[in-house]
């Protein structure tokens, strides 16, 4: 039975991945706009890390 | 940098056979590889520091951004959904969110680096081991994750029939009066153990393809590393690969292994990103309840029309709750509201507070259409004392403060002793910085009340509901609270609803309402002597209760 304090995310909560789908997960990411640069430095010591 | 390392790992291991290098030294090599792993372990760091700033910070703007929404929409939003399910949305989605924002992004960039620069690598370094391992590891690592999808699918159906047996447990301890009652003991016994023969029966088929799994990675998955490896020490007994670029060979192999693998659960996870962002731009995009401008006003005087008012909830269209009711109480009055439970006096109540929008007809407020009232104004002039009062988990003070954020210590006191709160609350140590628990729970229901009372003449609302706010008191609480209630009344337009027709005789007026009209309306007096009339009926039945109770 559900919680009543939120619900778990399950299989069937998956979504297929297409072009539509991306849209909306990045249309989430405009939340993280405002911290762009902390982002690009870490996507830079990410590349060398790799 | 992680790349490099099963390089130089394979000259440290060619340097011990005597194989030239820029660096011949084992120790030299030794310091470089401690290096790299220094190096990386900084980047490391820096690059979970950063992701987990951005992170953090852009998931509290989300949580925000999202209770913002939730607060400010209309209360057929609510109507429709589950408190559960929109408390998931801000905890549940926005954690996926945030674990895709720091760790899976940067995890599925990571993978993709390693798979292509490593296979770049290997294929310009031992181009024909490469093209062997291709053709042998990545086709191992696909099966092995098909197969563990479909193993995980059986363990979850496993789950799911444990859960439904679970349920015949939860349900049997539940009602256990009804099953001895019934002598049910040996149908539920039974019904049990058929559930756990299915549990039995999906359990073993996933037991036997979870073993066949472990089979194949036994056999199937280390055999051909084993044929890597063997392909790859004929090379070297050949003299075509030295012993370090094998070894080198072998560590980017597992890397590779490791990225195909990995980006298995990355894909799942996108997958449920989506679905969490998808759930979580669905409230974003709400429209909120309308705000009109131009109609905030500091005070309203307090008459209230309802004309024609024809009205069901958008959740359930075929029921009409108002039925073209139309009432009114003029600045000062008091009016009270009676008839049978779900004859529509609560959906009063709301249209007044403009939670749903009037079906046809109108209300009128000050003259004005409620439908050009801004839903805040109109609120900030409507104060309400419910029956159940719930309080928030902080102080008194708090509690009584939530009416007006800016009023001063005189004022909430002030308030509290006009509400009869005061004496109560004089007598907790803490007095009004006592902590009420959550919902209020450490207080008694006549202690709420009062705080809901003293909030209530802190906000000074020009119009005023009581909603059967003295029903569940006992006798001397129910005259405490009265009393305040008699003092919050005092100058305001009062609509009162009561069950207990004992608590509505000195209100001007009271419309007795039943199937969402108004089928008689006056005073108390003129109401009870009405001849086969419904609230003299109501009057009648309520002393017969009275006159019974003590007896009961």
């Amino acid at each position: 039975m559900a919680k009543q304090r939120g619900l778990p995310i399950e299989e069937s909560d998956k979504r297929k991945m297409n072009k539509k789908n991306f849209e909306k997960l990045f249309g989430i990411f405009k939340f993280a706009i405002p911290y762009k640069v902390p982002f690009i430095i870490g996507m830079v010591f990410c590349f060398f890390r790799a | 940098m992680l790349l490099t390392f099963p390089y130089v790992a394979g000259k440290l291991i060619d340097a011990a056979s005597g194989k030239d290098w820029i660096v011949n030294d084992i120790n030299g090599i030794a310091f470089i590889l401690i290096g790299i792993l220094f190096i990386q372990s900084i980047f490391s760091f820096f690059r979970v520091w950063l992701f987990a700033k951005v992170s953090e910070k852009s998931m509290r703007d989300i949580r925000v951004a999202l209770y913002e929404r939730l607060v400010r929409l209309p209360m057929t939003f609510f109507d429709q959904r589950r408190t559960g399910e929109l408390i998931s949305r801000i905890t549940s989605d926005v954690t996926m969110l945030q674990d895709t924002f720091s760790i899976t992004l940067a995890e599925l960039f990571r993978q993709i680096i390693t798979l292509f620069a490593g296979i770049i690598f290997l294929f310009y370094t031992t181009p024909r081991l490469t093209l062997f391992m291709l053709i042998t590891i990545p086709v191992l690592v696909v099966i092995a994750m098909v197969f563990g999808k479909f193993i995980r699918k059986l363990s979850k159906k496993t789950q799911d029939y444990l859960a439904a047996a679970n349920v015949v447990v939860e349900e049997t301890l539940q009602s256990i009066v009804t099953v001895k009652s019934f002598t049910g003991e040996s149908y539920e016994i039974n019904r049990y153990r058929n559930k756990l023969n299915s549990v039995v029966e999906v359990a073993l088929k996933a037991a036997g393809y979870r073993g066949a799994f472990i089979s194949f990675i036994i056999f199937a998955l280390f055999g051909g590393i084993v044929a890597v490896i063997w392909y790859g020490a004929t090379l070297v007994s050949a003299g075509d690969m030295s012993v370090g670029d094998l070894i080198s060979f072998v560590l980017y192999t597992t890397f590779i292994g490791g990225s195909i693998a990995g980006l298995g659960d990355i894909y799942g996870q996108v997958q449920k990103a989506i679905g969490s962002s998808e759930r979580v731009l669905e409230i974003l995009n709400e429209t909120t309840e309308k705000q009109i401008k131009g109609s905030s006003i500091d005070r309203m005087k307090g008459s209230v029309q309802f004309d024609q008012v024809l009205f069901h909830y958008p959740t359930r269209p075929e029921y009409r709750v108002l039925d073209g009711l139309s009432i009114h109480a003029e600045p000062g009055e008091k009016i009270a509201l009676a008839g049978h439970s779900g004859a529509g006096k609560s959906t009063i109540i709301q249209l007044l507070l403009k939670f749903y929008d009037v079906g046809s007809g109108d209300i009128l407020l000050d003259g004005k259409s409620i439908a050009d009232w801004d839903p805040q104004a109109l609120r900030n002039n409507i104060g309400m004392v419910p029956q159940e009062v719930l309080l928030f988990g902080g102080s008194i003070r708090e509690n009584i403060r939530y009416a007006k954020h800016d009023a001063t210590d005189e004022e909430l006191l002030e308030a509290a002793r006009q509400a009869n709160a005061l004496e109560f609350i004089d007598k907790f140590p803490e007095g009004l910085d006592t902590l009420v628990g959550e919902r209020g729970i450490k207080l008694s229901g006549g202690q709420r009340q009062r705080i809901a009372i003293a909030r209530a003449i802190l906000k000074d609302p020009a119009i005023l509901i009581l909603d059967e706010a003295t029903s569940s008191l006992d006798a001397e609480t129910e005259s405490l609270v009265q009393e305040a209630l008699d003092k919050l009344m005092k100058g305001r337009t009062t609509i009162i609803i009561a069950h207990r027709l004992s608590t509505i005789r000195k209100v001007d007026r009271i419309y007795v309402i039943k199937d969402g009209k108004v089928i008689e309306e006056g005073n108390h007096e003129s109401l009870s002597a009405k001849e086969g009339g419904h609230y003299a009926h109501l009057v009648k039945l309520q002393f017969a209760d009275d006159t019974k109770q003590p007896l009961d």
